[in-house]
């Protein structure tokens, strides 16, 4: 996937460590129409399973509100292997 | 309760069960479309089924079966009576109590043996919420329901979805469990890491499978301390229940223990249902299939059972739905009828055989074949049903995905009446299921993205079926994203399945195509959300089995169109008979696209030889053309003389012959003596004398070719004889033929004997066929034509306008353009002055069966190359062009002296001219007169050659030997090493890609050995670069060069030898 991204398009939010942040920055980025958010994981080498219900929610958000996609960007090791563990990596759409 | 055992009410009344559930889905599904403007009279025949199944049930003393269908009904009659509005929650619950109930039904044994608390808990949450009463539009995302309820669905599913693997993990010993965590609560808050307890549960029992509970999960809006994230693990361990539940860290009431018997240790069917007791039987109504055996009836019809409605299979206790068919009474009397038709003719056949009255024999066998025909048309139409029965399960697959995805989804059924056999229904419904799965998951995009794109929001998924050409046609056509082939190759080049020459090369068809490939299935970065082609492999496979073909058409932006071809039925089927090497062979008419005869005389003309394939021009396509022998691998052929009317044994090794006729061509008719190298092609004939009678020209050599095809791309096989066209029984092949991929069944003929039936997309497969068109697109395409061949300038020339010539351009010294009048002949040669000496002028027709040069020009090309110690020409009438290619060098069909070969250059056949061939014929003189070219023993410097292409091996000689040396040639390293053993080399020039031993090794064997290890050894190589003639050095070649760059070869070769 090219790494394309215009302001009501694709737009890509870091992830983390305070989720209470990253649910307001998601939140605000839902509510201005974006149709697609890219979340970096770049920086998470751990994921709780809190992170993973704040990713599940904000894509149901996501497609509530514009029947946009949510995608995870740089994703490490660490969360990866929880998200295959939990069946999660086909219903949370994942770029490499 | 259970007073009847009798097995055979049983299953009647499962099969129509099935039905009723069958139409119940489709039904609900327009019910929940239709939302508040109520249908009542499909609302009425959903709740008449479920009534039909509960009273059924209660009367064979079914009491899971009875209780869901109880709930459901209870159900219906709420939104019969506008008390409840079918909103997607309400359906969803129904459609959760069908498939429940059609579980139960398909238990090979005991029909409660399934827990359906779940599907209970669905329907009677959905019934009694506090203001179950109120018509509001249910939320799609329920807040936070309490676990049992919420997770009771999702362990259905877990246990429906596995059944396989629990049944496997039983076998084994082990328990099944499901576990019940929320992540949040149960473990992050506890400060476990969940992964930690995912790999010691996989430590000691299997994972069967792992459900997020997705509806659990709110949005952004959800506060933090709300939030919860239930997941299910279904589980197996040797472990009991207390045991795991410590190991766990879970609740035990959160650990399920799933019990092999009907009784649920966890959850029970609730109390609130009626007793079992005597009710009404199931009565047949409203069933989908086109043959219906009785008229719909109320559900409150007499108690008596219903008579057994269906032809049954040869096992009634088979669990499937499939292994019985319901059958119109008119089509059962009729079959009767028949069959009493069958007995009255066999009576008057033992009467004729009686009598042996021969006179009514014809009358009678008359009969026979029209009430067989009859007979077997009426069990066919027994056996056919409509499409529809698959099309209709569509309907739900694509509502349940596309809410799962959040798309908006039509969905467009056409043809639904369309009728074929049941066999070919069985097998087509798991492949266009994952179709059309495919479709919506991968072809579809979200309503945000086709907004973008000007689409309409809501995405169109259309199924058709037809007829045509005695076929059934099914399309599966979206208007989605359609396929990007550009990503498509990319994925495929990364696998490494094929080449990039190879992508290249292929048509957009074949591309698509391309999605059909084994392992092609996590093409994440085809489709970013999970793998398109999953399986695709296994779609093709299947459908192929029961003869279907697919072709896929596909516009980036555009959308996807998949058609598959499928026969009516498989049992008796419409076919060609055909001959060859004496043996009969069947070939499906569905396969067969025409019949061409070319006839002796025009076999040269329409029949050529591109490399080693054979290719016929079909109304300006090029179609290639597979000889049946040889697939067959019959070596000897045959042939059926003209003149002696005697079958000979056929020596003839191409059958496009290319000489010309006897008559009239006076230029050509003296060259077929000539030539006395000729190769074997040509020899056979060419001492003889030519007669119009002759087998070339005689109306039985004309050549039968079948144009079959396989999808879009077609080709031609060459048989023998075509003889009639039959209906023909398919019979299996016998386990040992298998894996014949050739054949597709055997049946057997009128006269007893045994005609295998051909494949033609296995034959097509064996031969690694492919569209010929790309070989010969042009020019451009061409350069990046076969890799294993090397790349040359050739400068392309003709002497008439239809017939083309290459001249390898490196033995060229000069291209001169003359006038004619600076031709002089000279004791009946041709020379001109030139550079103040004379230079002796050849013409390529002086030698090979060539067009003659035009001699009313006033213009001639000269190509001046030197020939020994001299220079000589060959004259030319018209340059064409210079261009660098690599072509594929067909060394036999064209071969003469003066050509060394022919290949395919832009589209045309071309001979390859062997200029030092030409003088070397026609002066073999001057190869003694030349200094040079006089070996004395002993003192004749020898070159040994190593080259694997004939071509080339044979115009480095040719130079190297007009350079006054002696040359040996070897196709590879180890033939080279065999002629070094045997021979006194003074030089090696060797290639580097060879088969069996590449120049690099065979230079550091030679290195090795110390009889040659101050050998020279020159590498010529058509690849060039520094590290390329890194590698070379460091093998202890001493010089690297460009092959066939003639000048410096030769003066390498003279500074080695001091000359």
């Amino acid at each position: 996937m090219s790494q394309r991204a215009g302001p009501t398009e694709a737009i890509t939010v870091p992830f983390g460590p305070d989720l209470e942040k990253t649910r307001e920055e998601l939140r605000q980025l839902v509510a201005a129409g974006h149709a697609e958010l890219r979340v970096d994981l770049a920086d998470t080498t751990e994921i709780t399973p809190s992170g993973i219900y704040l990713l599940l929610a904000a894509r149901h958000s996501l497609q509530a509100k514009t029947g946009g996609r949510l995608l995870l960007v740089n994703l490490a090791d660490g969360p990866r292997e929880l998200l295959a563990g939990l069946h999660l990596e086909e219903e949370l759409g994942l770029s490499v | 309760m259970a007073f009847i055992e009798d097995d055979e009410t049983l299953q009647a009344f499962k099969e129509e069960s099935r039905e009723h559930l069958d139409g119940i889905e489709s039904d609900l599904l327009a019910i929940e479309e239709g939302g508040a403007n109520l249908d009542h009279e499909l609302v009425n025949k959903v709740f008449r089924a479920m009534h039909s199944i509960k009273g059924g049930a209660g009367f064979l003393g079914l009491e899971a079966v009875k209780s869901l269908a109880h709930a459901a009904e209870d159900l219906l009659n709420k939104v019969r009576n506008a008390e409840l509005v079918p909103t997607p929650p309400v359906i969803s619950s129904l459609l959760g109590a069908a498939d429940g109930l059609n579980r139960l039904l398909n238990q090979p044994k005991g029909v409660d043996a399934i827990d359906i608390a779940s599907q209970l808990a669905a329907l009677h949450a959905v019934l009694s919420p506090p203001a179950a009463s109120t018509p509001i539009a249910v939320s799609p995302l329920p807040t936070v329901p309490p676990p049992a309820s919420a997770g009771s669905a999702i362990v259905d599913s877990l246990l429906a979805g596995h059944a396989g693997a629990i049944n496997d993990a039983r076998l084994a010993g082990h328990t099944i469990f499901v576990l019940e965590y929320d992540l949040i609560h149960d473990l992050e808050q506890k400060g476990i890491n969940p992964l930690t307890v995912l790999h010691d549960l996989q430590g000691i029992g299997q994972m069967i499978a792992v459900q997020v509970d997705d509806q659990a999960v709110g949005d952004l809006e959800t506060e933090a301390e709300a939030w919860r994230l239930p997941v299910h693990l279904l589980y197996s361990t040797l472990m009991d229940k207390d045991m795991l539940t410590s190991f766990a860290n879970l609740p035990a009431e959160r650990t399920h223990e799933i019990p092999v018997q009907p009784a649920p240790a966890e959850s029970t069917a609730p109390e609130d249902l009626a007793p079992p007791s005597p009710a009404s039987p199931p009565a047949p109504q409203a069933a989908p299939p086109a043959v219906q055996s009785s008229p719909p009836a109320e559900a409150t019809s007499p108690a008596q059972p219903s008579p057994k409605p269906a032809v049954s299979g040869d096992d009634s206790k088979a669990a499937g739905a499939d292994s019985s068919i319901r059958v119109n009474v008119k089509v059962l009397d009729n079959l009767m009828t028949l069959a009493g038709e069958l007995v009255l003719t066999r009576n008057q056949f033992l009467q004729i055989v009686h009598a042996r009255d021969p006179q009514d024999f014809d009358t009678v066998s008359q009969r026979l074949d029209l009430v067989t025909s009859e007979l077997q048309e009426a069990i066919m139409t027994t056996r056919m049903q409509p499409v529809g029965n698959v099309f209709n399960k569509f309907k739900r697959v694509v509502r349940d995905l596309s809410q799962k995805l959040g798309k908006e989804i039509d969905l467009i059924l056409e043809g639904g009446e369309v009728e074929m056999d049941k066999t070919i229904i069985e097998a087509l419904t798991d492949p266009l299921t994952h179709l059309v799965r495919n479709s919506v998951d991968h072809g579809i995009e979200l309503p945000g993205k086709r907004k973008e794109a000007g689409k309409p929001l809501t995405g169109t998924l259309r199924l058709t079926a037809f007829h045509e050409g005695g076929q059934v046609i099914i399309e599966i056509a979206d208007d989605g994203a359609g396929i990007d082939t550009v990503r498509l190759k990319e994925k495929v080049l990364s696998m490494g399945t094929l080449d990039k020459a190879q992508l290249d090369a292929m048509q957009e068809h074949e591309l698509l195509r391309l999605i059909f490939l084994p392992g092609l299935s996590t093409a994440k970065e085809v489709t970013e959300v999970s793998g398109r082609g999953v399986g695709m492999d296994v779609v093709h496979a299947n459908l192929s089995k029961v003869g279907g073909v697919f072709d896929i058409a596909s516009k980036v932006g555009r959308g996807t169109t998949i058609t598959i071809k499928l026969p009516l039925t498989l049992a008796i089927i419409p076919s060609l008979i055909v001959t060859t090497s004496g043996e009969r062979y069947a070939i499906p008419q569905v396969n067969m696209v025409e019949l061409v005869r070319v006839p002796a005389a025009k076999v040269k003309d329409r029949i050529e030889n591109i490399g080693s394939a054979l290719v016929m021009r079909l109304r300006g396509e090029l179609l290639p053309l597979i000889r049946l022998d040889e697939v067959l691998g019959r070596s000897e052929r045959y042939y059926l003389d003209p003149r002696e009317q005697q079958v000979k044994t056929c020596r003839r090794q191409q059958i496009e012959d290319r000489r010309r006729l006897p008559a009239g061509e006076g230029a050509t008719a003296g060259l077929e003596t000539q030539g006395p190298d000729g190769s074997g092609a040509r020899s056979e004939a060419v001492t003889e004398k030519r007669e119009q009678m002759e087998r070339r020209f005689s109306p039985q050599s004309a050549i039968n070719i079948l144009v079959v095809s396989v999808g879009k791309f077609h080709y031609g096989l060459l048989v023998d004889k075509l003889l009639d066209s039959e209906e023909i029984v398919v019979k299996p092949l016998g386990s040992h033929l298998r894996k014949c991929q050739i054949y597709a069944g055997a049946t057997i003929q009128g006269d007893g004997r045994v005609a295998l039936i051909l494949d033609v997309v296995g034959i097509s497969k064996l031969m690694n066929l492919s569209s010929v068109s790309d070989r010969v697109r042009g020019k451009g395409q061409q350069e990046s034509a076969p890799l294993n061949t090397d790349a040359q300038s050739l400068l392309i020339v003709r002497n008439s306008p239809s017939e083309q010539m290459a001249i390898p351009l490196n033995l060229v010294s000069r291209i001169e353009k003359i006038s004619a009048r600076q031709i002089e002949i000279t004791g009946g040669r041709r020379n001109m002055q030139y550079r103040a000496t004379s230079l002796p002028l050849f013409t390529i027709d002086q030698t090979a069966a060539v067009a003659p040069l035009n001699r009313e020009a006033t213009h001639y090309y000269v190509v001046v190359f030197p020939f020994g110690e001299r220079e000589v020409g060959v004259m030319v009438s018209e340059i064409i062009d210079i261009i660098r290619i690599a072509v594929e060098v067909d060394d036999t069909t064209h071969k003469q002296p003066g050509i060394m070969g022919s290949a395919i250059i832009l589209q045309q056949i071309t001979m390859l001219v062997d200029l030092f061939g030409i003088v070397a014929t026609v002066m073999p003189e001057w190869l003694k007169h030349t200094s040079l070219a006089t070996p004395e023993a002993g003192t004749r410097m020898t070159i040994l050659v190593v080259e694997d292409s004939k071509f080339f091996n044979q115009q480095i000689c040719d130079f190297v030997n007009a350079a006054g040396y002696t040359t040996f040639s070897a196709m590879d390293g180890v033939q080279a090493l065999g002629v070094l053993d045997k021979e006194k080399i003074d030089l090696v020039l060797t290639d580097i890609e060879m088969p069996n031993m590449d120049g690099l090794e065979l230079t550091t064997r030679i290195r090795g050995d110390g009889r040659w290890a101050f050998l020279p050894i020159i590498a010529l190589s058509s690849v060039a670069g520094e590290a390329a003639e890194k590698r070379g050095l460091k093998a202890g070649v001493n010089e690297y060069l460009i092959k066939l760059d003639r000048e410096k070869t030769i003066q390498t070769i003279n500074r080695y030898l001091n000359r």
